[in-house]
């Protein structure tokens, strides 16, 4: 079933932590833009979590591809790394430590949904390069339970973009205690001008088990 | 039985109804949703039933399945629960003490034991463990998961208690140390919560059920069990 983003967004209900598993693929370009068109668009809080410059990488792709973004309407929270782009940023201290970094995350993030009157949708891009910098088991389960305790938080619908081959390079138990604490779980599979997506997981039992079809051909007609 | 066939409401309360005092059930989660399934129908069993429950809350992972609950719009009855945290720092439910984490195996027993018999005294209590998989991915030492199969064999026939270990089965396989054919020797039962295409399918391993019925699948409709209660 051929669905559009407004829809798909629609699925995912507040205080989520949705988990987006893709392979090698322009997954995370079209899921910027689109996110960034359909935000502005209903006039979403749109927060981004920038790990590492991941953002800039993302944008030079993009730009590469001839989609254009617009990230005016953005808070960027920038953690680690050193290409500042999109608007409002906001800059989180990186800390080796697990405990310190998502403590000054937290703050980073109050103050950016201060001003929010609807829950923001809330892109995590990057985040594999901080799993690369968690030493051992006890520091993963630190970075964890810090995430976990934003299930349930009504102020954003977090989607996080995870390479699959990527995250199942570090030890296993990392890949499965990702979606053990995700709310939802969508696997793409993508094709020339769009993806599959399979529903893992959802707080919606109805959803659970359906496939749907994103295709992004018609991006390039609208820009023309 | 066929696969047609999917478990009811009844059907599951008579499976809780054969677990005894004194018994350790290993229920092994390698579905999506199973675990909180299996939660859910638990915490709501017991508030029927008035037994008071006392969760072991190792790293958050109980609180975890609250915060999915909670995403889902299910509320499970929690007043007849107390939380026993082990490390972590997400204080959710009635938390009756706290931990500090241990790695050391002989350690953590003693402690909770103690913080156990503070909370329960000598009153009859169903202990569910969450998150048991987290304390055994820092054992690097078989020996100390020797430590942790001793003290099943001690709470094994303790009357006062009936034992859940509710573990998240993917998670131990990805640790050094497989520990779970250990402890599901020591189990009086041991079962597992598989996918499969829509519903979730219960495989008993070894289960006084399997023998007495000559079964060992059920199949359970996850849309079913968020309606029985």
């Amino acid at each position: 079933m051929e669905v559009t983003v407004p829809e798909l967004l629609e699925l995912i209900r507040p205080g989520e932590i949705v988990v987006v598993e893709y392979d090698t693929s322009f997954v995370p370009e079209f899921t910027l833009k689109l996110l960034a068109d359909y935000t502005r668009e209903k006039g979403v809080p749109f927060v981004i979590d920038d790990n590492f410059d991941s953002l800039y990488t993302v944008l030079v792709h993009c730009n590469m591809l001839g989609l254009k973004v617009d990230l005016d309407h953005s808070y960027v929270l920038k953690i680690g790394g050193k290409k500042e782009v999109g608007s409002k940023i906001r800059r989180v201290e990186f800390h080796p430590d697990p405990r310190v970094l998502l403590r000054n995350y937290g703050v980073a993030f109050a103050e950016a949904s201060k001003t929010f009157e609807n829950p923001s949708i809330n892109l995590v891009l990057g985040v594999e390069n901080l799993l690369y910098f968690v030493r051992d088991v006890r520091d993963f389960y630190r970075f964890l339970l810090g995430i976990q305790r934003y299930v349930g938080d009504k102020r954003r619908r977090a989607i996080y973009l995870l390479h699959t081959r990527l995250i199942q390079s570090l030890p296993s138990y990392v890949h499965f205690e990702l979606r053990r604490i995700a709310t939802s779980i969508w696997v793409l599979n993508s094709y020339p001008t769009g993806a599959k997506l399979f529903v893992l997981r959802s707080p919606d039992f109805d959803f659970v088990g359906r496939e749907f079809t994103v295709d992004v051909g018609g991006v390039f007609r609208d820009e023309s | 039985m066929k696969a047609e066939h999917f478990a009811s409401r009844d059907d599951i309360l008579s499976m809780f109804a054969t677990l005894d005092f004194g018994g350790v059930m290993l229920i092994e989660n390698y579905s999506i949703v199973g675990s909180e399934l299996f939660l859910h129908a638990l915490l709501n069993y017991t508030y029927e039933h008035g037994l008071p429950v006392l969760v072991e809350d190792i790293f958050d992972a109980f609180a975890g399945y609250v915060r999915h609950f909670d995403v889902m719009n299910l509320s499970p009855p929690l007043e007849h629960v107390g939380v026993l945290k082990i490390g972590g720092v997400d204080d959710i439910g009635n938390v009756v003490d706290k931990i500090q984490f241990e790695a050391d195996p002989a350690l953590y027993l003693q402690k909770k034991e103690r913080a156990i018999k503070t909370a329960m005294g000598d009153d009859r209590h169903v202990y569910i463990v969450t998150g048991f998989e987290r304390l055994l991915g820092f054992q690097h030492d078989a020996k100390d998961v020797y430590a942790i199969a001793s003290h099943l064999r001690e709470i094994l026939g303790d009357e006062t208690r009936m034992t859940f270990y509710l573990i998240e089965g993917n998670v131990i396989r990805g640790f050094p140390i497989n520990t779970l054919p250990l402890l599901e020797g020591v189990a009086t039962s041991a079962m597992e919560l598989h996918d499969h295409g829509d519903s979730v399918l219960l495989r008993f391993r070894k289960s006084i059920l399997t023998l007495l019925e000559g079964r060992d699948e059920v199949f359970i409709r996850p849309t079913d069990v968020v309606g029985w209660w």
